[in-house]
């Protein structure tokens, strides 16, 4: 069984894998993969874009489980299909005790950096080393908030937890045809500190991680996130009142140091995902904690992408020592990008499950509710279990409504994504490079509605009932339906390339 | 085309989706498609971006690059610019490292040793983390040869904490500390101060560092493969220009060093710094010194203001001109931290007031240039000075010259209105920087010194210095008499004394050499303070006077030190130390004949800081404190210094040039009033009391009666001291007069009545000062005082016993009298005949029974009739005025409580010239009888216990010891046959058989000396003999002829009735012999004795009873249980008998 590691590194990585689990969703392949294992890395565990991606992936692992739970639902196909797992639920065997989440567990440090190298601790010369090489302000900084835009600090920090529980179950249960991905920022703090220590660590014969052979021979690849956006920056008065905050003019002067470094010091990997874009405006500047939940971006989903680009290449062609550099072409340079902007088969591959989810997630919002005389509705006993405020129902109402989120967030901020168009109540002008051509008078051109794919799912589930309707398999029997339903209206409404 | 979404500008640019490009290199990031950072300059904290702990060091290189580059260049104020100027300041700052002035101003080096260090973190589990990252990164080839980082410290000017610039590093050679702050210093060239956090490229700097840049890297390929980005940024055309010169080479620029010497090296690259170009290498003022060694660091120059020096070279090659103006009179910094005025170099130098003092202490009499250093002193013609001056050099001139050049160097010249002093200190150039000042009374400009006068004296023992054994220059005592108490605000304000050898002042404190001070007279209003100073452990240069107000300075007074070499001869000194008095003989060698120990002008052992008055009529002693005019009006006064001298310290002559005092001495100690709570210090708290009998005034600090007796810590102490002192002199006396210091003996006496225990408690005292003042491992050497005339006596010729003669020794004392009986008998081993101690005898009736105050405890009465009857025929008369003095002393002796009548006996005998005690007691013949009586109880005794041993009566008497001197008195003439008569009479009718025809008594010309003076004399003789005790003979004293009982040890309890009774008897026999035999009064006319018959015999037998009881009872109050009285008991009944009898002859005399 090929399995994918996914180590997503501070915030960054966080929005990213937000990204990919939404494409998940939707059911974008992940070729040559059996099973996703994300870690999240991020010693800022009350990250906001820590926890929402957490809860997130956490719901999903959920929903994949309750359509998979029968075995009667091919996996890898439609919704959810792709598996999903953390890092303890391949722990069989029980050991080390685990702890079920996607967070890398840091054992939570509260301290400052400066109590963490136990500087008070070292020698006199070490201390003064320490002052030359650490700025004050990098020394009294509290770790539970990141390395904000420290990766020498996060340097240090990281690699002492690299011996962890986690890390060493992963080395111990890496097979040679599994894959390692990376997803980081290099302008952040903990992105650019953890990833390079990452691949050291899990290249390094002498780190002391079980399994140096296999280590040594998984392919891996990366993303390395150059910025994209910038932050608002605190007027003088609250800088006075030493108020904090990320200095993002630092964004490109770091990303530079950063890059030049990269170029002389980044060894390990078979392929790189260099990704990044001129920043549009100001974003709010919060340095950390719940309160750094940074709106979704266009630059993360396409980042995502870099994943099944990876996994697509074939393990005869990645050579470590000649790297493979990916970087992404849109066909236009416009403040606003739509799926007209992807190449065909990332139209093909991406856009129309994503067309698909959408149709899905709006039905689903908006229509249902009128469904209930429906066959579809009545034949599997859907009204029984909604609306739901626990258990598979409840989670894919609550994805729902995470996704529409994610895509309302992806059009407010430059460079806008609006392929799929989040206030559009008109099935026929959801998927904003391709209008279903209607006619207001003319009935018989409505183009697509919610009738449309009502007759669809109750097309798709025909004469059938469904027996013994529990939550789950009343999930399945709506997902189900809604595979065949937007398939067809995507290919035949909306007749989509 | 494509839009790729990438940050530069360069690259494929036709795929969509993701597709293949190429890595992000240097040409992406700074080339001229490279990022564009239009915010970067408005970083607000300089990026740390680089996932290694060493970020800040790659940063540096990445910083050069991007100033380098066009974008750079479009953006001058950005945070790399600002990066790369602080990179450029700190190697401008180290390359400049010894433009810093003073070595505290110098950056500070410390390094960071990697094996060191990281071994060090591993060590604790807490940081072993931080060692596991360092080891990471530190893997990285770059830091592969990096042995260590040198950080790199700005000192604060305040003496704050040093601010942490920057360090040295792999890739760049040096990078800067985050959030460095600014300097205070400006750089040379470019403005503003380092670390101000603006840029100043290479280019902007100094020249010369541009050039070091330049050079370094032509000319080090090890700078250029470790530091490729800074060689990148290097303008090619100059490199190019110094590689085709060929003119690059490193070494005019000295390798730095960090504070262990080591030169400091980056991987590899040595760290070079522009010449320390404020180095003085050469300069015409530089002193120079004859000290070897001289003190650590440069020899400084000599300046002062307005110096002119034409065409003198002021340092290297830079002349002197007009910088004399610049020079100050003084300078306060610390020699080390000092900058040469005009170019302000550091560097030390001199300038007046540190060798001259502004305040000129003076004298009230002349300094004595033979034993003081004075300099070149001159006085103008036709003025008189009243006062002197002190030496108004500082203690600093010690650390470059000795005393020797001083006397050379330094001139004062003697003017009516001032002291004009001119020191003349040579330097490198041949000739020499002139120190001058003149000072006035009252000077009324600025830049004159001011002349005071302290009333100070000076006291030295031992002056002298021994050059080829300096372990014997270990102990010198300073008196120092501060008078200065005039005014009576100043009291608490005392002189102090600073001492200093080989240009180091002594602590106090030091271990092996120290100086120490005992205040042992407060000054008063009425009394001037006595200090007196210990320097131990070493001789001293110089002494310096801390004189407050109201004659506020400091002066130094440097000895000339009586330097001799150690000789060969071997001296012996013999000391006899008596309860009541001491005397001293020695002589330098076997032959030679012993004489009192004395110090004359020519080998005193004390030094006055005063010169002796050039007044021919007047003995040396006086001349030695005459000449010092009070005149307090003038604030002079010190007119009790010989008193002092006298009292607390040690005289400065004895025994001759007119000298009070002689051996031999009156045994007394003189004591501070804290002496008994403190450790004793001798010359301190106390001394030996040779101003005993010529005190003026009442004092209470003299203690006689000294003896080993007395338990009490303090008297041992006392004893102790005394000793000390006494073999200090025979240290000094033997140093100056060619004696091996190591050969010395010392000879000391213990009479015979000494328990074992006691004589060896003497011997480990004697030996334990001897071998602390001497040097030496030897002991000192004790004879039996008894035996001692023996050797004198016959050596001399004055005894010759004959075969079958025998001999009586009698040492009388002031408290107890030793027999010792020479027979001629066989001697067991080999058969022949000599003479030999037969038998000694040691009894408590001396001469204190005739002059004392009785057997009473009570000491002080005064009232002894013989002594009586002398100070009122003393008061019935006026004495003449030359006996004004000894009238004084005498006074002092009556008013002080602690005496009795024998410490006036003793000093109406001291002054017999003023008070002719002698001379009237010839003609008390009411009084003699006591002389008579005393004469003939000894020698009824004598008879008695030889007859007891079997013995035949002896052929010669002998008397020794100054309680013997009475007998000069009873026999005034110069035939003693009256007294051989009333013996010889006395022996005959004891002993019931003749006297030998040939019966002679032998009185000691010098009876106290005999003792000492066979002790020096013993010398080489058969010290086996000499040493030989013989039986200790003492009878009950009843007067029977049966030993068994007669010698039997009696404990008070053991003295019954009977005893008693037999006792009484005994003595009454004896005093009816004396007083009603007829063959002996008829004896008394001729020995002007004259009393009422039957007058002494009544009075006296009334007072034997209580006479013996009061003896007893007070052997029965001390004696340790058990132990058995250690004499005859036969001269109980009489002790006290005899005093009582003085009183009722004196009152009856007076009726």
């Amino acid at each position: 069984m090929a399995r994918l590691f996914i180590f997503a590194v501070g915030g960054t990585g966080a929005r990213v894998l937000r990204s990919l689990t939404m494409l998940l969703a939707a059911g974008v392949k992940l070729p040559n993969c059996d099973l996703v294992v994300p870690v999240l890395v991020d010693p800022d565990t009350q990250n906001g874009d820590v926890t929402r991606t957490v809860e997130l992936l956490k719901r999903y692992a959920r929903l994949h489980q309750a359509l998979h739970q029968d075995g009667q639902r091919p996996v890898g196909e439609g919704f959810f299909g792709q598996p999903l797992a953390t890092l303890a639920q391949l722990n069989t065997a029980g050991a080390e005790g685990l702890r079920d989440s996607f967070v890398y567990d840091f054992g939570g440090i509260s301290q400052s950096f400066k109590e963490f190298v136990k500087y008070n601790e070292t020698s006199v010369e070490t201390q003064g080393l320490l002052d030359l090489l650490f700025t004050p302000d990098s020394l009294g900084a509290s770790l539970d908030v990141g390395f904000r835009g420290s990766p020498n600090v996060g340097s240090v920090v990281l690699n002492s937890l690299v011996q962890a529980k986690e890390m060493r179950f992963l080395a111990q249960t890496l097979n040679p045809d599994d894959r390692v991905f990376f997803i980081s920022s290099i302008f952040g703090g903990t992105g650019a500190a953890g990833f390079p220590l990452l691949v050291k660590n899990l290249r390094d014969p002498d780190s002391g991680l079980p399994q140096p052979q296999v280590r040594a021979s998984v392919p891996a690849g990366a993303l390395v996130v150059l910025p994209y956006f910038k932050l608002q920056q605190p007027s003088a008065e609250e800088k006075a009142a030493g108020q904090d905050f990320i200095d993002s003019n630092a964004f490109i002067t770091k990303t530079k140091t950063a890059l030049s470094y990269y170029a002389d010091h980044l060894q390990g990997l078979e392929a790189l995902y260099y990704l990044g874009d001129q920043a549009g405006q100001p974003l709010p500047n919060h340095p950390g904690r719940a309160e750094q939940r940074n709106q979704a971006h266009l630059l993360e989903m396409l980042g995502a992408l870099a994943i099944p680009h990876f996994l697509a290449q074939p393990a005869s062609q990645l050579d470590r020592t000649a790297p493979a550099y990916h970087e992404f072409g849109l066909q236009r340079d416009e403040p606003t990008t739509d799926f007209s902007q992807l190449p065909p088969a990332l139209r093909r591959e991406v856009a129309r499950p994503l067309i698909q989810l959408h149709y899905f997630a709006r039905y689903f919002r908006y229509h249902l509710g009128d469904d209930k005389n429906a066959p579809f509705y009545s034949a599997g006993k859907v009204g029984k279990h909604l609306p739901a405020s626990s258990g598979p129902l409840a989670d894919l109402t609550d994805f729902f409504t995470d996704y529409e989120s994610w895509l309302r967030e992806l059009g407010v901020n430059e460079r806008r994504f609006n392929g799929l168009r989040v206030d559009e109540a008109d099935f026929n002008k959801m998927v904003a490079d391709k209008t279903i051509a209607a006619s207001a008078w003319n009935p018989l051109q409505k183009g697509l509605t919610a009738s449309t794919i009502r007759e669809e799912l109750n097309k798709a589930v025909g004469k059938t009932t469904l027996d013994n309707p529990d939550a789950p398999r009343v999930l399945r029997w709506l997902v189900e339906a809604f595979d065949q339903a937007t398939a067809s209206v995507v290919e035949n409404k909306l007749q989509y390339q | 085309m494509a839009k790729i979404l990438r940050l530069h500008r360069t690259g494929p640019s036709t795929h969509e989706g993701w597709g293949r490009t190429g890595k992000i290199g240097k040409n992406e990031i700074e080339g001229p498609g490279g990022i564009l950072d239009p915010e970067g300059a408005r970083a607000e904290r300089v990026a740390v971006a680089l996932p290694s702990p060493f970020a800040r060091l790659h940063l540096v290189e990445t910083a050069l690059a991007f100033v380098a580059s066009p974008a750079g260049a479009a953006q001058p104020d950005s945070v790399h610019h600002r990066l790369v100027g602080q990179f450029w300041d700190v190697w401008e700052l180290v390359f400049n490292y010894f433009q810093r002035r003073g070595p505290g101003q110098r950056l500070e080096l410390r390094p960071w040793r990697r094996d060191t260090e990281l071994a060090r973190l591993r060590e604790n589990p807490a940081t072993r983390s931080l060692a596991d990252v360092l080891t990471l990164y530190l893997n990285d080839s770059r830091f592969a040869n990096l042995r260590e980082l040198e950080l790199l410290y700005f000192p604060d000017a305040n003496g704050g904490a040093p601010q942490l610039v920057g360090g040295t590093s792999p890739l760049t050679l040096f990078f800067p500390a985050p959030v460095p702050r600014a300097l205070p210093v400006q750089r040379p060239q470019g403005g503003g101060f380092y670390l101000d956090g603006r840029y100043v490229g290479l280019a902007q700097r100094e020249q010369a560092f541009q050039d070091f840049v330049y050079q370094s890297f032509v000319a080090d390929a090890t700078l250029a493969r470790l530091a490729p980005a800074v060689r990148d940024v290097l303008d090619p055309s100059i490199l190019t220009k110094w590689n085709l010169a060929g003119t690059a080479q490193l070494a005019d620029y000295p390798a730095l060093t960090d504070r262990t010497g080591n030169q400091v090296e980056v991987a590899g690259v040595v760290v070079r710094v522009r010449p320390d170009e404020g180095v003085i290498r050469s300069s015409d003022f530089t002193i120079a010194p004859t000290r070897r060694p001289l003190p650590a660091g440069a020899l400084p120059l000599v300046l002062r203001p307005g110096l002119q020096a034409p065409g003198k070279k002021y340092f290297n090659n830079t002349l002197f001109a007009d910088t004399g103006s610049a020079v100050p009179a003084a300078d306060p910094r610390p020699l080390a931290d000092r900058t040469l005025p005009g170019p302000e170099l550091p560097y030390p130098y001199l300038t007046l007031n540190d060798l001259l003092e502004e305040t000129l202490l003076a004298v009230p009499y002349e300094v004595d240039n033979s034993r003081f250093e004075t300099g070149q002193l001159s006085v103008a013609p036709g003025y008189q000075p009243s006062v002197w001056p002190l030496l108004p050099v500082t203690a600093r001139y010690f650390d470059y010259f000795t005393s020797a050049d001083l006397a050379a160097q330094l001139s004062l010249s003697l003017e009516p209105e001032c002291v004009r002093v001119k020191l003349r200190v040579p330097v490198s150039s041949g000739g020499t920087i002139d120190y001058e000042r003149a000072y006035y009374p009252n000077p009324r400009t600025s830049g004159l010194g001011r002349l005071l006068v302290t009333n100070v004296a000076i006291s030295v023992f031992p002056f002298v210095k021994i050059l080829n054994a300096p372990q014997y220059n270990d102990f010198y005592k300073v008196m120092l008499i501060d008078a200065n108490n005039i005014d009576v605000s100043l009291l608490t304000k005392n002189i102090e004394l600073r001492f200093g050898v080989n240009s180091r002042a002594l602590s106090e404190a030091g271990t092996e050499q120290s100086a120490t001070a005992y205040r042992r007279t407060a000054k008063t209003g009425t009394d001037e303070g006595s200090t007196y100073y210990e320097v131990r452990g070493t001789h001293f240069d110089y002494l310096e006077i801390i004189s407050p107000a109201p004659a506020a300075g400091r002066a130094l007074v440097v000895p000339k030190w009586r330097e001799v070499q150690q000789g060969t001869k071997e001296f012996r000194f013999a000391i006899d130390f008596g309860t009541t008095n001491t005397h001293v003989a020695y002589h330098d060698g076997p032959n030679q004949p012993p004489q009192p120990l004395a110090f004359g002008p020519d080998d005193s052992a004390v030094a006055l800081l005063k010169k002796a008055t050039d007044e021919p009529e007047r003995t040396p002693y006086d001349r030695l404190f005459r000449g010092i005019e009070d005149d307090p009006a003038r604030n002079i006064q010190l007119k009790r210094w010989q008193l002092y001298q006298q009292r607390e310290f040690v005289p400065p002559l004895l025994g001759t040039g007119g000298s009070p005092y002689q051996f031999p001495i009156r045994t007394a100690t003189s004591e501070a009033a804290g002496f008994p709570v403190e450790p004793p210090r001798l010359l301190a708290n106390v001394n030996v009391g040779f101003g005993i009998n010529t005190e003026e005034q009442t004092n209470e600090s003299y203690h006689t009666n000294l003896k080993w007796g007395d338990p009490s810590e303090m008297a041992r102490h006392r004893v102790r001291a005394f000793f000390r002192e006494m073999l200090l002199l025979f240290k000094y006396k033997a140093a100056l007069h060619g004696g091996n210091l190591a050969a010395t003996q010392v000879v000391w006496f213990a009479p015979l009545s000494f328990s074992e225990f006691s004589r060896g408690l003497y011997q480990r005292e004697w030996d334990t000062l001897f071998r602390e003042v001497f040097h030496t491992s030897r002991g000192t050497t004790y004879l039996p005082e008894s035996s001692v005339p023996y050797f004198f006596l016959t050596r001399r010729g004055l005894v010759t016993p004959g075969p079958g003669e025998n001999a009586a020794f009698v040492d009388i004392g002031g408290g107890t009298s030793d027999v010792l009986f020479y027979a001629d008998q066989p001697d067991p081993a080999t058969g022949l005949r000599k003479h030999k101690p037969v038998f000694s005898s040691s009894f408590r009736f001396a001469g204190n029974d005739l002059w004392g105050d009785g057997a009473a405890d009570v000491r002080g009465s005064k009232d002894n009739g013989l002594v009586r009857f002398g100070l009122d025929s003393i008061a019935a008369a006026p004495l003449p005025p030359s006996a004004a003095g000894a009238r004084r002393c005498l006074d002092v002796v009556l008013n002080n409580p602690q005496f009795g009548s024998e410490e006036v006996a003793s000093l109406l005998f001291n002054y017999e010239k003023d008070f002719q005690f002698g001379e009237r007691l010839l003609h008390a013949q009411h009084l003699r009888v006591l002389f008579y009586l005393h004469f003939g109880a000894l020698v009824y005794h004598l008879g008695q216990v030889t007859a007891l041993r079997g013995l035949a009566p002896p052929r010669y008497l002998c008397f020794t010891g100054r309680g013997s001197l009475y007998l000069r008195l009873l026999c005034p003439g110069a035939s003693l046959r009256p007294l051989e008569q009333l013996a010889s009479t006395l022996l005959a009718k004891v002993m019931q058989v003749p006297v030998p025809e040939n019966f002679k008594i032998v009185l000691a010309d010098d009876p106290k000396q005999t003792t000492a003076n066979g002790g020096v004399l013993a010398t080489g003789l058969d010290a086996q003999s000499t040493a030989e005790e013989p039986p200790l003979v003492q009878p009950i004293g009843t007067g029977s002829t049966d030993a068994a009982t007669e010698l039997r040890h009696l404990q008070p309890a053991d003295i019954t009735e009977d005893v008693k009774k037999a006792v009484i008897a005994n003595v009454e026999h004896c005093l009816d012999l004396l007083l009603s035999d007829p063959d002996l009064t008829r004896l008394q006319s001729s020995l002007g004795i004259k009393n009422p018959p039957g007058l002494v015999l009544r009075d006296l037998r009334a007072a034997l009873g209580d006479s013996f009881n009061l003896s007893r009872q007070r052997y029965a109050d001390t004696l340790p249980r058990g132990e058995a009285i250690p004499e005859t008991l036969f001269f109980l009944p009489l002790r006290h008998a005899l005093y009582v009898l003085s009183r009722e002859l004196r009152e009856q005399a007076l009726v």
